[in-house]
């Protein structure tokens, strides 16, 4: 056990790797997410399509395989040599980007039309009004959907341990072959985990209930 | 109607940039199995130069061998071999922990330099690495618990599950014993500390290990050695060696060269005492 | 009467939706400072025309002119065009996420470039206009069916447009509530705000409207001063619907 407590502080400085692949894969999610879903819902049938296709491809394959896929795949055969923690972002962030589009389609589709119509009438360009009638609705809407997509992202980070990334799980399998104990460890790297997701919805959650406006519910 | 155009042109930049990015994720998907990752060309064709940075890439989970120490400094008998190496000639090293299932497409593309990180010379391996000098040797072994008084034919046909490290030379020859007709199911582990674990658990009636392992792992856990028994040794000695990017003349050579002369002194059995290796 | 004293002049307009015909020929004319208002049974197309009007919905045939310019050809800037349109909707339409200052100053930043206290100023003016300068920080959930449309034709008058259309304003408000949103719009046509109401107060458009339009069948059957519509109609349908208004405020009264 003691073996072990020597290590805590290896095994914490992970936490700052974590924060950082979940930042940048809900911050890379966030834009392409909401870039699609607003052509999701205002778009042509062949943007759609495309937007289509690419939800679907990054939701059908394994985070894993996505992972490898990229690093071994599609970078070097682009031209573009990643190291593994930016390829774990990038690919972090193109898949939360297939989620979160999700999220702020339905929340948009949720509001109606009429929002968007009532900006239009007094003038106002079809992008003026999506951006500033629209998506200020529909981004306090998504906000509990969104939360959930930082826990999923949280446990999704630790994937990356495929590639070496220095997060928090990659430490502890090797803390794990140091010390030869695998229960304290992987206990204690679940409880990190544990606060971290909690933490993190709890923020969330914060910024909701100030960012709340008395009545603001999309139609169901 | 100028305000549909803008809007359409809008829409078609966002479609576009969605459906290059798609467009380009499947070409890449599609070309990559075609393409091996390019490798960069014979960097260390020549020997590295005093003051060059080399990247010594291990398994960060295989004590003593390569492990880390409680600040996240990498630690180990290699660790220490491969920093002696690199005194020797001016090197600045960087010992990079990768994920052994991936570390040789690491060193084929350069993210590495060399492995020395117990790595088996295999005929497989030899046709993408280069090895250098045999610096180890160990046998492959059968362990069960001590209580457990079966003979090897008997383990290895009681249909039970017997652990061994995914993607480590014990996998590779758990596979080949069970396609040689031995009855058993192989519980694959990361790390052969957890093989172990496994077997006290009562998963796994026996582990696949290796010397190379067991022997620093019972000397440096009495307490352990006395629960297990080596039930007999499976297939000939294996050895270890440094891999190196094929072209990298200059690597190998050098490596070769200083372990050698490393091999031929009292130091290197002061490092496997203190090892325990 | 010269041709730019026609705030609105309407030609021919058609619009199908899913193969059926909702509006088959509409053509008429409305003055600076008149008020008409469009009665008619549901589906008669009295919401689509007022659509098609500022654009939000697409005529299939037929044209527009708004102040001597055609609004229904190539050339025309659809923004610019509905920013001169006042649009009230039956369901109000507020934006939920902003106060009621906010919600009348924001395209007026927006769509009018205005800077921000010009805006908040000219807002505040309006909405004590209709009555509600203390209310202008409570947000639309906030405020009563009555006053959510005050605040939304406030919206619409803060664009300084030069015709009004109000789509059936009061249909979605409590009984209670109708009559401060009419006294609203009774105070906009005394000061000859060019307007079309679409509604189915009978007695706002006796005392207010200058003309009415009755529609049906996707055209307008009959137009004329209310008295002439309401009491002594020529068309057998107008005549129908009339009656049958009165006899039912004749028996609620007995």
């Amino acid at each position: 056990m003691t073996a072990f407590a020597e290590f805590l502080p290896y095994i914490l400085s992970g936490i700052v790797w974590t924060l950082g692949l979940v930042a940048g894969g809900i911050g890379i999610g966030f834009v392409i997410g909401l870039f699609m879903a607003i052509g999701q819902v205002y778009g042509g049938e062949e943007l759609k399509a495309i937007i289509h296709a690419y939800v679907w491809f990054f939701r059908s394959i394994p985070l894993l395989v996505l992972l490898f896929l990229f690093y071994w795949g599609v970078f070097p055969a682009t031209g573009f040599k990643l190291d593994p923690l930016a390829c774990s972002i990038v690919v972090l962030g193109l898949r939360s980007g297939a989620y979160q589009s999700q999220i702020f389609r339905g929340a948009i589709m949720s509001l109606g039309d009429t929002q968007l119509v009532a900006a239009r009438a007094l003038g106002m360009s079809q992008m003026s009004g999506i951006f500033h009638v629209v998506l200020p609705q529909a981004l306090r809407i998504s906000m509990p959907g969104w939360s959930n997509e930082y826990a999923t992202m949280i446990k999704d980070s630790s994937i990356t341990f495929a590639l070496g990334v220095l997060e928090i799980l990659t430490r502890t399998r090797y803390v794990v072959a140091a010390t030869n104990e695998a229960l304290i460890p992987y206990f204690f790297a679940g409880a990190l985990f544990l606060v971290l997701t909690y933490a993190g919805t709890k923020a969330v959650n914060i910024v909701y209930e100030r960012t709340k406006i008395p009545g603001l519910v999309g139609k169901l | 109607m100028s305000e549909k155009k803008s809007r359409r042109n809008f829409v078609k930049t966002v479609g576009v940039g969605v459906g290059g990015l798609v467009v380009g994720a499947l070409a890449g998907t599609a070309i990559a199995p075609m393409m091996t990752p390019p490798p960069p060309q014979a960097k260390w064709a020549n020997p590295p130069p005093s003051g060059a940075t080399v990247i010594h890439g291990m398994d960060a989970a295989y004590p003593p061998f390569t492990e880390i120490d409680s600040s996240g400094n990498a630690v180990g008998f290699d660790v220490d071999v491969v920093n002696m190496i690199a005194q020797k000639y001016g090197w600045q090293v960087v010992h990079k922990p990768w994920d052994w299932s991936a570390i040789i497409t690491a060193v084929q593309s350069g993210d590495l330099d060399f492995v020395a990180s117990g790595m088996t010379i295999t005929a497989a391996r030899s046709e993408i690495v280069w090895f250098g000098v045999p610096y180890y040797s160990y046998i492959h072994q059968l362990v069960a618990l001590a209580t457990n008084t079966q003979s090897k034919d008997q383990i290895l046909n009681s249909g039970a599950y017997i652990a061994c490290q995914t993607g480590a030379t014990s996998d590779q020859w758990a596979t080949t014993l069970i396609a040689a007709g031995d009855n058993f199911q192989k519980l694959g582990l990361d790390s052969y500390a957890l093989a172990f674990e496994a077997v006290t658990d009562g998963r796994a009636v026996a582990v696949i290990s290796d010397s190379a392992f067991t022997g620093p792992y019972f000397k440096a856990n009495p307490d352990q050695a006395a629960k297990f028994r080596v039930v007999s040794t499976i297939g000939g000695d294996s050895t270890y060696g440094y891999a190196t990017r094929p072209g990298d003349y200059g690597l190998r050579n050098d490596i070769n060269s200083a372990l050698e002369a490393l091999m031929a002194t009292a130091e290197w059995q002061t490092l496997r005492d203190k090892w325990q290796v | 009467m010269t041709e730019t004293n026609v705030v609105l002049k309407v030609e021919g307009l058609q619009k199908s939706f899913a193969g059926t015909k909702i509006l088959d020929g509409v053509s008429f004319e409305i003055d600076r400072g008149q008020i008409k208002v469009i009665c008619g049974p549901s589906g008669s197309g009295k919401s689509t025309l007022l659509r098609c009007l500022n654009l939000l919905s697409m005529p299939d045939k037929g044209r527009v002119w708004l102040e001597g310019r055609e609004i229904t050809n190539e050339e025309s800037n659809v923004n610019d065009v509905r920013q001169r349109i006042g649009f009230v909707f039956q369901e109000f339409n507020l934006f939920n996420h902003l106060t009621a200052l906010r919600n009348v100053s924001i395209a007026l930043e927006i769509v009018k470039k205005m800077r921000k206290d010009e805006a908040k100023a000219l807002a505040m003016k309006e909405l004590e206009k209709v009555n509600l300068a203390n209310d202008a920080h409570k947000y639309p959930a906030e405020l009563s069916g009555g006053q959510k449309q005050r605040v939304a034709i406030a919206r619409a008058l803060a664009m300084n447009p030069v015709i009004m259309f109000y789509d059936e304003p009061t249909s979605a408000l409590d009984p209670h509530l109708i009559g401060e949103v009419l006294d609203v719009m009774k105070k906009l046509a005394q000061e000859k705000l060019t307007s079309i109401v679409v509604t189915h107060e009978i007695g706002f458009a006796r005392t207010v409207a200058d003309e009415i339009m009755f529609m049906g069948e996707g055209r307008i059957l009959e137009h004329g001063p209310p008295s002439q519509i309401i009491e002594n109609p020529e068309h057998e349908v107008v005549r129908d619907f009339f009656r049958r208004i009165n006899e039912l405020y004749r028996r609620d009264e007995q």
